[in-house]
């Protein structure tokens, strides 16, 4: 169960089948996206013979996980009705931090860690209390901080990636637990407490309020400026996360790589159901979103199609997504206005 | 004097509620018409539909003697009636000629440049017919309200309407600026425009009206010349006679609960003092904007306050924030359920959650789902909230079940203190007295009540004693015997009008 569900009675049917029922009713846009990732699925397996093979599956889920990890923090914004457009530069510029601190300053290992997630408190801190507390559009406070990052990155690098990591940290990007990559482990350990976090806890709970109608929520006694701002914290923490497991598993940390995780991120959000005016989605939408950006991502680079292509189809991808989101809603409301 | 405007038969229905029944009016050239009722009376879904906002679902609107489909605001502009809102349509950072022609600007011929001479031109001569003298191209964000409001009526007149409809003009203006607008009025009265001047205040009523014609919960009451209206006679016009409904029994202790002390709002409210006791219920009357609501919203916390004192059975609160107030067992009913009172898009039973879910906790914290739902149905039950289906999203609720749903909300908190803002607006009668059933089975249960409302018959049928707010400040006290329509009425507008 979950909050906004809808129940449909239909007592002669079978519990099984109405519970399928339920579920489409209440999840079509997800269910239209695990139908649009079956279909891409199999058509890539026909269309590119690489594409099953063992080690680009493995490829793809480490991808996924990257984008995966700092999607959390970038949904539990956008349900809260906010937008943080600074993820993927705080990513960056935690893996520079922690290389530049690593290995040409040698600090130790777990003190430089502990840097470079400063960056995202530090960034998520900037955002929430600006947005929060001055009433600032939060668009508009992360672009800025996404350039600051972005010039910070630079700065540190001098546009040359620093690389060369201790082996041991290079483990958190590349190695095996068994036959599973680490990242997946992490990102599966994460988004299983995160799930449940958002479910049962009253923090989650008072994250949908906010989205929902915050007036409402400071009425009802919820301390909406303090949670805004955890929010806030919270989705800097993630980037600077994943920002890690990127810098482990390219060994380097680099200035460049920050732009494109902006857009997987908000990709798999928008596909995975997230509305963007706050208040509805879930986490697993969010993973099955980033998945089929990963897959996507892939194919585009198995089919060997022109980078540049890539963004375009990429972009194409995302405008279908928002275009499907407001036309589903939109048919929601006539239902609802008929009632 | 001909007849313009007339509407016969207009019937409106909103889900849940019949906002016009049967409903007719006309206006003469060269007529002040007022038109008088409490919020919520229908007053603006007359004005939403004669102006082609709202479209009627019966009846016909007649220019003359021809008869209009007024399907959209333009339509009605086109016919010759034009609405000074309440809201001003302004754009504060343009200037005031830009302002005055927008929408009709003269451009010329290549890029359809604006031609600016013209504009500033037509604006200063529209303006110098009101006999109001303005710089045009000073910023809007530049002037007072009032020149404001004197820039809207005249961009308003040079259409040349026939009919034109203010919607409570003075409610922002100052004693000077009124007289100024009173002259205008008379202005364009003389020039033979029907004016249909919707108004709560009584003296603006004997200072202009040649007419006046009565709206009261939907319902068409009447139609009277001025000259055989006293201010008795149109309160009960206004008001209603007293409904006969059950009395409320009275089971207030002398305990005091809440205290509140030398409470201030720079430029809002001044000098608030008052208590509520034990099981008591505590109205607020006044007119809209003498500062009912803004006293129980700083008390919640709601809005900041800048000195005063809240004491809760004898203990001295800091109450700086909704959540501090839930903290002392302080719960409002927010005046707009919609924008402030529930998540439309959310299940009843989230909503009901909300406000208490420390209470659907286990023992580790994590929200019993169980619980939120035991807890729904309980509500449902008893409030009576229909459909009882706790799934069913807040918006899908009919007005008076929705405000259940946030009473519900506010009292599964367990507060001492409930503050009910406007407990019935825009709900039907039988919800109506639903509701009124609810808060009296509250105090039953030891919970003590402030209730604000516009509506003086529900503040005189719920309340053990009546407080009279005027211009932020508590200006009587009335005990239930003392309290009455027409003496509230008399504290509510001050001392100017006792004849």
């Amino acid at each position: 169960m979950r909050w906004g569900e809808v129940v449909m009675s239909n007592g002669s049917q079978s519990k099984a089948l109405n519970s399928i029922k339920n579920w489409y009713a209440t999840s079509k846009q997800e269910a239209g996206l695990y139908i649009a990732l079956v279909a891409l699925i199999i058509f890539l397996s026909i269309a590119s013979p690489a594409f099953l093979n063992a080690e680009n599956i493995l490829n793809i889920i480490r991808q996924v996980s990257i984008v995966g990890i700092i999607a959390i923090g970038g949904f539990m914004v956008i349900l809260t009705g906010g937008m943080d457009i600074s993820v993927g530069y705080v990513a960056a510029l935690t893996g520079i931090v922690v290389a530049k601190l690593t290995i040409d300053m040698n600090v130790p290992m777990p003190l430089s860690i502990t840097a470079g997630m400063c960056v995202g408190l530090l960034a998520g801190l900037l955002n929430g209390t600006l947005s929060t507390y001055l009433n600032l559009p939060s668009f508009i406070v992360t672009l800025g901080t996404m350039q600051i990052c972005q010039g910070a990155g630079y700065v540190v690098t001098q546009a040359t990636p620093i690389s060369n990591f201790p082996e041991s940290f290079v483990e958190l990007g590349r190695g095996y637990l068994g036959p599973i990559p680490i990242p997946v482990i992490i990102l599966a350990a994460l988004y299983i407490f995160m799930s449940l976090f958002m479910k049962y806890s009253k923090f989650g709970t008072y994250c949908y309020a906010l989205g929902g109608n915050k007036e409402s929520a400071r009425l009802s006694g919820i301390r909406v400026n303090r949670i805004q701002v955890l929010v806030y914290i919270l989705g800097g923490l993630f980037s600077s996360l994943g920002g890690l497991i990127v810098a482990a598993r390219t060994n380097a940390g680099s200035a460049q790589v920050g732009g494109t995780y902006l857009f997987d991120v908000f990709t798999a959000c928008v596909l995975g159901g997230t509305a963007l005016s706050g208040g509805i989605g879930r986490l697993p939408g969010v993973v099955v979103g980033c998945i089929f950006v990963g897959i996507l991502n892939n194919g585009l680079v198995q089919l060997n199609v022109d980078s540049f292509y890539q963004m375009m189809v990429q972009g194409i991808v995302l405008v279908i997504a928002v275009v499907l989101q407001s036309l589903m809603t939109r048919e929601k409301r006539k239902k609802s206005n008929k009632q | 004097m001909g007849t313009i405007l007339s509407v016969k038969n207009i019937s409106k229905s909103f889900p849940g509620v019949k906002a016009l029944d049967d409903v007719s009016l006309d206006v003469k050239s060269g007529e002040i018409h007022a038109l008088l009722g409490e919020n919520g009376a229908g007053k603006s879904t007359f004005i939403k539909i004669v102006s082609g906002v709202f479209r009627a679902d019966e009846g016909e609107i007649f220019m003359g003697d021809r008869k209009i489909d007024v399907k959209s605001p333009a339509d009605a502009v086109e016919a010759g009636i034009s609405v000074v809102h309440q809201e001003l349509n302004i754009v504060p950072w343009l200037d005031v000629a830009t302002n005055f022609m927008l929408g009709q600007e003269k451009t010329k011929k290549f890029l359809h440049i604006i031609d600016k001479k013209y504009s500033i031109q037509k604006a200063q001569e529209s303006l110098k017919r009101l006999e109001f003298d303005i710089d045009v191209t000073k910023k809007m964000q530049m002037l007072s309200f009032a020149e404001q409001q004197m820039v809207e009526i005249a961009k308003v007149i040079s259409t040349n309407p026939k009919v034109v409809i203010l919607d409570e003009p003075t409610a922002a203006l100052a004693q000077q600026e009124r007289a100024n607008l009173y002259q205008v009025v008379n202005a364009l009265k003389e020039q033979g425009v029907g004016i249909i001047y919707i108004t709560h205040i009584f003296e603006e009523v004997f200072e202009l009206a040649d007419r006046v014609s009565v709206l009261r919960d939907g319902q068409y009451i009447g139609t009277e010349e001025r000259e055989n209206l006293d201010e008795k006679t149109l309160i009960k016009m206004v008001v209603g006679r007293e409904v006969k409904s059950v009395p409320r029994e009275s089971i207030a202790t002398d305990e005091v609960v809440l205290e509140v002390k030398d409470l201030n709002v720079e430029g809002k409210l001044h000098d608030i003092n008052f208590n509520l006791k034990r099981g008591e219920i505590l109205g607020f009357a006044g007119l809209a904007g003498a500062g009912r609501s803004e006293i129980i919203r700083a008390v919640f916390g709601a809005d900041r306050k800048d000195s005063g004192e809240i004491w809760i059975e004898g203990e001295r609160v800091e109450i700086d924030s909704p959540y501090d107030a839930y903290q002392a067992g302080i719960a409002l009913v927010p005046e707009e359920r919609k924008s402030e009172g529930l998540m439309m898009e959310m299940t009843m039973e989230y909503n009901n959650a909300c406000a208490s879910l420390f209470k659907t906790t286990n023992k580790a914290g994590m929200i019993s789902y169980k619980k939120v739902r035991q807890r729904a149905y309980e509500a449902v039950k008893k409030f009576e909230i229909s459909p009882p289906d706790v799934l069913r999203k807040a918006k899908l609720f009919s007005g008076g079940n929705q405000q259940k749903i946030v009473v519900s909300k506010c009292v599964s908190a367990d507060p001492k203190v409930l503050l009910v803002d406007e407990p019935t607006r825009g709900v039907d009668v039988g919800a109506k007295e639903e509701i009124h059933a609810i808060l009296d089975e509250m105090v039953k249960e030891g919970k003590s009540i402030i209730v604000v409302s516009s509506e003086l018959l529900e503040v005189l049928k719920l309340s053990d004693r009546v407080l009279v707010v005027r211009d932020g400040r508590i200006v009587a006290e009335l005990t239930k015997e003392e309290a009455g329509q027409e003496v509230i009425m008399q504290y509510a507008m001050g001392g100017s009008s006792h004849e």
